[in-house]
Order: C-alpha cells, then structure tokens, then sequence
C-alpha cells in the first residue's frame, strides 16, 4: 500500500472533529426566581394557598402551595390560585386569584396576585344564552331569534324587575396591546354596549326558585319563516328598538312586554354577538337608579391601544362596576380567544361555541347552563362556579 | 414551463450521449453495463461519486441513458405513520456522462417523478424524516399526490497531478391533497457542491469536497367542508403538539433549511483493487415559521450527521474478489421550541426557548461481497454478499419527559449472477433474504439488456417482501424500461 500515514491521522483527526460538533447539549433550561405582590382584601388573613401555573406556548403545568422560592423556565403564564383565608371577623372564606399572559424571562419574572372573594353561591344566574341565530331559509344569512333565559338559583323567590341585560363592547377575539383608560379595565369594571333592563318597581316580576324567566330579541315564531325554527311568543320580554331611519325596522309583538332600553351603542337594532365572542353580564342596577341618572354618571368612553400600535378611542360605551354584576358569561371560540373582556373575579374562563368559529359550526347552537344538583328543596341548583368553561355545554337551539 | 423542463434537460443531454456513442462497440457498452449494475462494481463507482473533483476517473468512456420506471409500494401498517403506507410513483430520468477531453469531464441528469404516496398521517408535510419533529400534521392524513423534478449536473478538469469539479442539484417537488385536510407542498432544494483532489503516490486520489444546500417548503393546508372538525396541530416530536397554536390556529407554514458539509475521499486512481475510504459531516438547521402569525420561528432543528466508510478491493485473478465494506452513519439532532410572550401587533415576541427533542441515530453496515468471474468468451459473473446491518436509534423529550430506544439489526445474504455473450445480451438475476430481530425480508429481481446498434436496451423488475414481526407485510416491485449508450 502506497499512501503515507499522516494522510490517515488528519482523515481520523476530520472524524474526531465531526464527532464532537454532533454532540448535543444537556445543560438544563435557566429557571428564574418568581418575586409575588399579593393584593388581599382587607382584614383577611390567608392560611393556604394552591397556586397553578400554566404556559401557554407548551401547556406545561406547575402547581406550588407557596409562594416563597419558586422558580419558573422563560414562558407565558396564566396562573389560576385559590386560598382558604379568615376575615377580619374570624369567618373562614375562600379566595381566588386569576392572572393572564404573565411572562417570565430573565429581566421580568414578578406575578402579581389580585385576590378576590370567591362565593360560589348564585342568584340569578343565564341558564341559557342563545346569540349565534338560526340559518334563514336561503342558509345564507340568520334569523333574529336569539334569546337569553336567567334563573332563579335559589331556594327563595326572587324579582327580576331592575335586571339589566349588557354586553361588552369589546370583543374576545381582538388583539389589543393595551387599555389605555384606566376606568375601562376588566379588573375595574365592565364596558358595556348595551343596557336594557326589565321594567318594574321592584316586585312586579318574581321568579320562582328553579323557574326562569325568557328574553327573546324577537318574540314571533320564527317556525313561519323556516320549518321547524323557534317560537318565541312564549317569551316573558323582548328588546324592541324603535327605529326611524333606513330600512332596517324591529318586530315588536305587543303581547309580549318589551325591556326598558337605557343604552345601545346601535342606531338601529341590538343584534347580540352572533360570532359569540363577547360577554354577557345580568347586572342588578342599584336600587333608584333612574336611566338619566345612570347615562349622565356611567359613562364608559375609554381609549386602548389598537393591534397596529395606534391609541384609539370608543365613545360608545357605558361603565358597569364589577360589584353590580349578579352573573357575568364570557363567549368566544377557543381559536379565536385574544383577551379577557370581562373580569376573572366574575369569570375566569370563557364558554366556546365551537373549536372552530364557522357559521357551520355555530349557528343554531346555544348554551346551556349545566347542572350541578338538587337543593334542599327539591329545586334544581345550575353550576355556576364563575368558570364558563366548565360551567356550560353547547347544544342544539331547537 | 416547469412541466417541460425535464424533457428539455434529457434533449440537452442526449446530443453529448450520441457523440459519446461513436467510439466505442455495444460488448464494451454491454461490459461497462454489467459492471455498473455489478455489486463490486456499483461500490467502486460510488467513491469516484462522492466529490465532484472524482468524476473524471468514474468511467473510462462517455455513457448516458435514459429510463423509465414504475414502483409500487404497499403495507397494510405504517412503519412510521408520517410516511404512509407506500406509494405508486412513475419516474422518467435521463442521465449523462460525457468526457469532453482526457481532462475536462461533465456531466448531467434530470428526472421527473410523480404519484401517490399513500395514507400519510400526522405530517401535512413531504420530507418528514428531514424536518422531523417539528411540523404541521392531523390525525385524518390520506393520499398525497407528488410531482417531482430535479435537475443536476457538474463538471470536472484535470490539471496535472490536480482536479477540481463543481455540481449543483435542484429539485422542485409539489404535493397535494384533493380532499380535507387539502394540502399544497411546494419544495424548492437546491445543493451546490466543489471539489479538488490530488494524486498521492503513484495510485491514489485524495479529495475534498465541500457541499452548501438551501431549502425550502411552504405548507398550506384549506378545509373546504364548512362543517370541518379535523384539527391542525403544531406537532413537537413523540405525539405532543405545541399547545400555543394548536386546534388549526395555524394553517401555513414554512420549512427554511440551511446546510454545510464537506467530506475526504481516498480512493485508487482506477478501478482495481486497493484501500477506498471516505469521511463527511455535514451540519443542517431547519427552522419551522408559522407564516399566520407574522412568520415567528416556532421551532428549529440542528442535526450532525457524521459518514464514514471504508472498503478495500482485491480483484479476482485466478481466485475470487473481495471487496469488504464497513461504513456507519451518526447523526444527532437537537430540537429547540421558541417561547413567546404576549402578542404585540400581529406577532409575538420570543421571551424564551427550551431544548426539547433529541434524537441520536446510528446505522452500521459490514458487508463483502465475493465475486467469481469466468474468462469465457459468454462472461459469467456470480456474487455473494453476505451482510450484517444494524441500527440503535433513540428519540428523547426532555418535557414530558419522554424516551424512545429502537434497536434493529438483520443479517442478510444475496446472491447476483449476470451472464453476457459477445454481440448478444446480458442477463441478470439477483436474490437476497434476510433475518433480524424485528423482520424478515427477500428480494428478487430479474433483468435482460441487449445490444442494438451499439444502444443497450434493457427492462428489469424486482419484488420485496419484507414481514415484519408481530405486525405486518410489506410487498413492493419496480419495473425499469431504460437504454443505455
């Protein structure tokens, strides 16, 4: 064999090399310290805590049941707590705490722990909310026929009468970098579009316990217009709103009482989120609140900064405070969720019509209230843990 | 255009084939046929390929063809799900080698494939085991049809004692699917490798090669059912999915691949016996863009891939040939998910990232084929190549914390006989079976080319059949029309 050694040296030399390039790393992922600031209310003491985190990228779960020296890897969190705490009174209370899009990295690695009361007890309470409408006869366009139904949760007779219907004014859907107005931030309050409420003096509509009242938008039967599509005469309300101009006109059925019309972002007709991806709060207007003295002292203008960067402004919306709020439904489809519009003390989670948000997938489907048992009473008690993705199912309008 | 372009490329080569054709008689075209298809052979032509700079001592004459083919493959179970349950593909190619002088070489190819490969699942990709794990994929899957085309061709020039040789490849491929998920695959793969070798003593060629190579697929899968409930994933390796964009919140996707590599080849300055060996690494980075979501890099892959094989030949005389081989393949590959914060605008900023995925796979192969020759003037060739090849593969997460080890290995034995009569033709007959720990496989196949005026014409055909243990069979058979000259 003629070929000198050093040639096979430099070519084992080559191999080597290439060897060690191929070797991986097992350092493991940089974990940073977690500082909290936990916002209690007060007087109350904590006396445990369990606190989940979970990234949205990889859908890794942490779970710690304190708050000193825990470290997380780089990520967007969204953390869910709950804590059994006593009052300034020595009641024992439980305590929940919900943060979205916390984002931990080297330089950023604080959560902040808004703890709120958490009563799982319920009044009044959407058992049904119906917004995605029915295909009309062409399967093209939808019907008018969304409904919402609210329940008596309660052992106990209760008045729907100064009930207030409202939906957000902004969307799930939407990518907002930022609410400028401090005021129209979920945590502070609910912005609303919309405020109608049941007419009344306070004990002209009772609802007994386990029964329920319906609010149709339309109360016809809509069975006239496509087979086999709702009849709403059955309706105990309906918003009617009178409409002058244009073509577009509302149908007022006048054996059905219409709800008292104090707010609405449209100059025509209130059709609710047929894409269904606002929320929904049954708000209990504050006992003498008369509709002027409401517009002249809630309004909701707010200013946030749009998905291109700019600051933008919404003149066409009203404040609800948090506290006013009997029941609070967040909508919108697991794919298109961009934000919480309503508060996690009212709702953590959001209810979705489909994984998929198409006209296919939604129309004609509602949601339904599930149900969580049977009171002492006998009176069906609905699930309402302030946690709409556990607490609804999407069936069939029909 | 597109369309045509192989056919112009095969017209662009046959011209050189017919000047080639002229100075030599079909019983050396016939022999250097024989050779060729020849597991000695076959072996040797494979070190003078393996740099652009060791093209000129591939053959001692110009020969080109063309051939047209047909392949079916079927197995009731994937072996791998991203891979389907085999294919039907029909191929044309044609392909040149041309000595413009005793200095200057060139050479081309070009070949136009298209067919389905069938049942592909969990990856709404093509080129999986290259973009592995990181891709777009759903658990309904189906046929996907593929049109391919690649061109490629080189050239190489002596100088003394030195040569240098440059060759570019290009491949275009589409694929699609006509029912939901609807996919379109459009790749673009383009490599571009240099050279230069030196004789060292009075025998052996030293070279050096050096290959860059740029790549790209773009992914785009459509629902046509307005009722459609198939999901889309982001799959990150060993079933789990990037939770992020899972559920179709992604739809588009981008493959961007980056590749360096570069091997040493030692291999005698002919076709007789002596010490053949060769080295490469090459080093590749692929990156996953999600392109509805202001193209942010998901994911990316780097992989090592070390080569190295060696062989030594001792032609026959009086006695047989041996020309035992041992060659072994290493890669490594590492995976690396991108972390995003909150969305700014339309897209996300990258907050963090977490090495995931690991995969180290090494494939050993020991073979030596034996061949007997007879100096008749009708040449029987006969050779058996027995053969062990193994295989450890290893494929980790680090969360979920996740470890897969598969271990392969079978030992096979095949036996090739080819027959050739002077002004007559040449007939060929191969067979090879096997056993391992986790299959068994045979495979046979046929074939008769002969001289017409200097062109050889040939058909041949083959069948596998492989079972694997404790879970299915797998049959496949290829038929090649081609011609040589």
């Amino acid at each position: 064999m003629n070929f000198n050694r050093p040639i096979f040296r430099k070519l084992a030399l080559c191999g080597a090399v290439a060897l060690g390039l191929t070797a991986c790393s097992d350092e493991p992922e940089p974990l940073y310290d977690v500082t909290f600031s936990e916002n209690v209310p007060e007087g109350c003491t904590i006396t445990s805590q369990t606190i989940n985190f979970t990234e949205l990228n990889t859908g890794a779960t942490t779970t710690v049941t304190g708050t000193a020296g825990l470290s997380l890897g780089a990520g967007t969190y969204s953390v869910d707590a709950t804590a059994e705490a006593t009052d300034a009174s020595g009641n024992k209370k439980t305590l929940r705490a919900v943060a979205r899009n916390i984002v931990i990295t080297a330089t950023a690695h604080s959560v902040t722990l808004d703890w709120f009361y958490y009563n799982a007890t319920s009044t009044f309470v959407f058992s049904e909310i119906y917004t995605s409408g029915s295909l009309n006869a062409t399967g093209k366009g939808k019907l008018y026929d969304s409904y919402f139904r609210i329940y008596n949760n309660t052992d106990e007779v209760l008045y729907a009468d100064g009930l207030a219907i409202c939906e957000s004014a902004m969307n799930s859907a939407t990518n907002i970098q930022s609410i400028v107005t401090e005021a129209a931030r979920p945590e502070k309050n609910f912005i609303t579009q919309v405020v109608y409420v049941i007419p009344g003096n306070g004990t002209d509509v009772p609802v007994q316990p386990g029964q329920s009242i319906k609010i149709a938008d339309q109360a016809i039967d809509w069975s006239e217009q496509v087979a086999g599509a709702l009849d709403h005469r059955d309706a105990d309300f309906e918003w009617y709103d009178e409409v002058t101009t244009g073509s577009l006109r509302d149908t007022n059925n006048p054996d059905v009482p219409d709800l008292d019309k104090w707010y609405s972002y449209s100059r025509t007709i209130w059709l609710p989120s047929q894409q269904c991806n606002r929320a929904y709060a049954l708000v209990r207007m504050p006992s003498g609140m008369t509709a002027e003295n409401y517009l002249s002292n809630y309004d909701g203008t707010y200013s946030y900064i749009g998905v291109t960067g700019k600051e933008m402004t919404n003149k066409n919306a009203c404040i609800i405070p948090n506290d006013w709020i009997l029941d609070g439904v967040s909508l919108c489809s697991d794919t298109d969720f961009r934000m919480a519009v309503i508060s996690p003390a009212v709702d953590m989670s959001h209810a979705s019509i489909a994984l998929e948000n198409t006209v296919a997938n939604s129309a004609g489907k509602k949601f339904v209230r599930l149900t969580a048992g049977t009171s002492p009473a006998g009176n069906t008690i609905l699930q309402d843990t302030d946690d709409s993705a556990n607490d609804f199912e999407v069936v069939s309008a029909r | 255009m597109t369309r045509h372009l192989p056919i112009i490329a095969v017209m662009m080569l046959f011209p050189a084939a017919g000047m080639a054709a002229g100075d030599r008689n079909g019983d050396v075209l016939l022999h250097t046929v024989e050779d060729m298809l020849s597991p000695t052979g076959s072996t040797v032509r494979r070190y003078f390929t393996s740099g652009p700079s060791l093209q000129p001592w591939r053959d001692s004459l110009s020969v080109s063809g063309a051939a047209a083919s047909f392949d079916i493959d079927r197995q009731p179970q994937p072996t791998e799900a991203q891979n389907g349950t085999g294919h039907n593909l029909y191929s044309l190619e044609a392909q040149s080698y041309y000595k413009l002088s005793q200095l200057s070489t060139v050479w081309g190819r070009a070949s136009f494939t298209a067919g389905v490969t069938r049942s592909v699942r969990y990856a709404d990709c093509i080129d999986y085991d290259l973009l592995a794990p990181y891709v777009l994929g759903d658990d309904t899957g189906g046929d996907i049809a593929r049109q391919r085309y690649s061109f490629g061709g080189g050239w190489a020039r002596r100088y003394g004692v030195w040569s240098i040789g440059i060759e570019a490849d290009y491949r275009a491929e589409t694929a699609s699917r006509s029912h939901d998920p609807r996919v379109r695959d459009i790749v673009s793969d383009l490599s571009v490798s240099v050279g230069g070798s030196r004789l060292v003593g009075s025998r052996y060629l030293l070279a050096a090669d050096a290959t860059l190579r740029t790549y790209r697929q773009d992914v785009d899968i459509d629902f046509l059912n307005p009722s459609n409930t198939i999901m889309t994933r982001p799959y990150t390796g060993m079933g789990n999915v990037y939770k992020r964009f899972d559920n179709n919140q992604c739809t588009s996707n981008g493959h961007n691949l980056t590749a360096l590599g570069g091997g040493i080849t030692l291999t005698p300055d002919s076709h007789g016996g002596g010490l053949r060996a060769r080295a490469a690494y090459s080093h590749i980075r692929v990156s996953m863009v999600l392109r509805d979501f202001s193209n942010i890099t998901m994911a990316t892959t780097v992989t090592g891939v070390t080569e190295a094989s060696v062989a030594w030949y001792r032609p026959g005389g009086d006695g047989p040939a041996f020309l035992p081989e041992i060659a072994a393949r290493y890669s490594s590959r590492s995976g690396t998910e991108n972390l995003f914060g909150t969305a700014q605008g339309s897209g996300y900023p990258t907050v963090g990232r977490r090495d995931n995925y690991s995969l180290q796979r090494l494939d050993a192969t020991v073979r030596m084929p034996i061949e007997w020759r007879t100096a008749t003037e009708g040449r029987l060739r006969l050779t058996a190549t027995p053969a062990v090849t193994g295989m450890v593969r290893e494929e980790r997460l680090r969360e979920p914390a996740t470890k897969r080890t598969d271990r392969y290995y079978i030992a096979t034995l095949g036996l090739d006989a080819s027959l050739s009569r002077p002004g007559g033709g040449l007939m060929r007959a191969k067979v090879n079976g096997g056993s391992g720990n986790s299959a068994t496989a045979v495979t046979a196949g046929a074939g008769y080319s002969r001289d017409f005026s200097g062109k050889i014409v040939g058909i041949e055909a083959s069948y596998a059949h492989t079972h694997y243990h404790n879970r299915c069979n797998r049959n496949a058979a290829t038929i090649t029309l081609s011609i040589i000259f």
